[in-house]
């Protein structure tokens, strides 16, 4: 008995020796890694919300003067409320739509190929800025959902868009401006486009890529536009969550009230129109046309105010059409080129021949995985 | 066992019989088939003829495929295309991309240009052997006609 006893306290002695030397290995472990970067760090890792200005190739020495960048808080989280359910490609969390995302590898180098091509076409005589816009499902969604297989990671899209693309190419990736202020009424609920808000973040973003200074939003006149029911009530069969809580269409008139807007119609009639139009009037699922009077084949909105002679052309489908109003205090002109109608054969030649010097790509992720609408896109550049 | 050899002979035989059936297809001019669906089929808008490099732009087509393409010069979503292409599985193959991109063009015509969405559902789109043809028309049935005559 005495035996058996000792030999059940020798044998716990071992086991508490063993994890005393684990212990230690383990102190020992943190002590040696947490004096090393992570590979991940080092290489900005697509899935740390490290922001794409951040300069994260740049070797940081104890030596060095410069104070270094406080870290930059992270992404404010989202939780599931409210019952879901799936239609074909939506995907709906109570009062709220989500575009189901794949990203498909072919059609993005396509686009990438399309931009790259009018950057090496334009080298000298124009640059070649791309905004490639993230869907609500991609900045919005409760983070329990991002990334499962009904949603394609957006971030990491968009890493890889950005890394076909060619060294001339000014790139603005738009994932952490906007995951910035997730909370923030950035994307509309009923509908698949971004707010004329998250336009506004991206437009910041565009203006530190160009080197210049945004406007701030309280320079602008605001209008909203209550009761928009968009394209994700109509694809959740007209659903009583969203018609019970229905979108509000906010708009920032441009600083200058004097710019002046023409589009062509698909039929070739060329009208005046203003830049926000009072959308009070259109029914629930037209208030996004509020901007630059919707989805026209070709647009021109003049400013007397700048007087520098600067133009741009603005190459997108319709999220361009919120992010359009900004850029009009910064040109003397700027042109829109909706791809999808635009009559034109060819961008490089519109630019040439009007003396273009700023070319702004703004596609969405869902256009840049669609075969159809980066073949249009194609076909222009 | 000469018996067995003698049966598997004849089955082998019989195999490739049929498979050389199997394998004979209808020989379509599709040049020919592609400028009676232009001409016969009514569309709406003006049809512009795409290059081969054009195309390009929006399938991916198998090596040694002859192609021949139609598309809206409007923004309707009419549109023709009759390949040939060197395989069967090829053909299977560009039949998948075509429904994608089909797929692709009504999400896009859904939210935009609704009318185009109802005419994309009567979109037809046969593989036939070696070919595939579509056609997006709200003429349906005079191009189902005219499919079903030249593929048989």
């Amino acid at each position: 008995m005495n035996r058996r006893h000792r030999r059940r306290r020798r044998r716990t002695k071992l086991w508490m020796l063993a994890a005393a030397a684990i212990v230690i290995v383990a102190v020992v472990l943190i002590a040696v890694l947490s004096g090393k970067k992570s590979p991940a760090t080092d290489s900005g890792d697509i899935s740390d919300p490290v922001p794409a200005d951040t300069n994260v190739d740049q070797p940081v020495t104890p030596e060095d003067d410069t104070p270094e960048e406080p870290p930059k808080e992270p992404y404010q989280t989202i939780a599931i409320t409210g019952d879901q359910e799936q239609y074909d490609a939506l995907y709906r969390i109570g009062d709220t739509g989500f575009e189901m995302y794949t990203y498909v590898d072919g059609v993005a180098q396509k686009y990438a190929e399309a931009v790259n091509r009018t950057a090496d076409a334009l080298a000298g005589k124009a640059s070649v800025y791309v905004l490639p816009v993230p869907l609500s499902s991609g900045i919005t969604l409760p983070d329990a959902l991002l990334g499962n297989n009904l949603f394609d990671d957006q971030a990491a899209a968009e890493e890889k868009i950005g890394a076909m693309l060619n060294a001339s190419v000014h790139y603005v990736p738009l994932n952490d401006a906007l995951m910035r202020h997730r909370t923030e009424y950035i994307y509309f609920r009923t509908d698949h486009h971004w707010t004329a808000l998250g336009a506004y973040y991206a437009y910041r973003a565009f203006c530190g890529e160009k080197g210049i200074t945004p406007h701030e939003l309280r320079d602008y006149t605001k209008d909203e536009f209550a009761g928009f029911l968009g394209s994700f009530y109509r694809d959740s069969n007209q659903n009583d969550q969203m018609a019970a809580h229905p979108d509000v269409v906010e708009a920032w008139h441009p600083v200058t009230t004097e710019a002046m807007l023409d589009f062509t119609d698909t039929g070739g009639n060329t009208l005046r129109w203003k830049i926000i139009y009072d959308a009070t009037d259109y029914e629930a699922g037209m208030k996004y046309n509020t901007f630059i009077a919707g989805d026209q084949p070709f647009t021109v909105i003049n400013n007397p105010d700048v007087t520098d002679q600067s133009k741009c052309v603005v190459v997108k489908e319709s999220f361009g059409n919120a992010f359009v109003p900004y850029l009009v205090d910064h040109y003397s002109t700027v042109y829109v080129i909706d791809y999808r109608y635009w009559g034109g054969d060819s961008l490089t030649d519109f630019v040439r021949e009007n003396g273009v010097q700023d070319v702004v790509f703004v596609n969405n992720l869902s256009a840049i995985r669609s075969s159809y609408l980066i073949g249009k896109l194609q076909d222009i550049t | 066992m000469k018996r067995g050899i003698t049966f598997l002979a004849s089955l082998l035989a019989l195999l490739l019989t049929v498979g050389c059936g199997a394998q004979t297809a209808p020989e379509v001019d599709a040049a020919a088939l592609a400028q009676a669906l232009r001409q016969q089929v009514s569309f709406e808008s003006e049809l512009r003829e795409l290059s081969a490099s054009q195309l390009e732009n929006y399938l991916v087509l198998p090596n040694g495929t002859e192609a021949y393409s139609y598309m809206s010069a409007g923004t309707t979503a009419e549109e023709i295309l009759v390949a040939k292409c060197a395989s069967e599985d090829d053909a299977r193959t560009l039949k998948a991309a075509v429904e994608s991109f089909l797929a692709d063009q009504r999400q896009e015509m859904q939210r935009y240009l609704p009318e185009e969405a109802a005419r994309l559902t009567h979109a037809v789109l046969a593989q036939k052997s070696v070919y595939v043809v579509l056609c997006v028309s709200a003429d349906a049935q005079t191009a189902e006609q005219i499919i079903k005559e030249k593929l048989g």
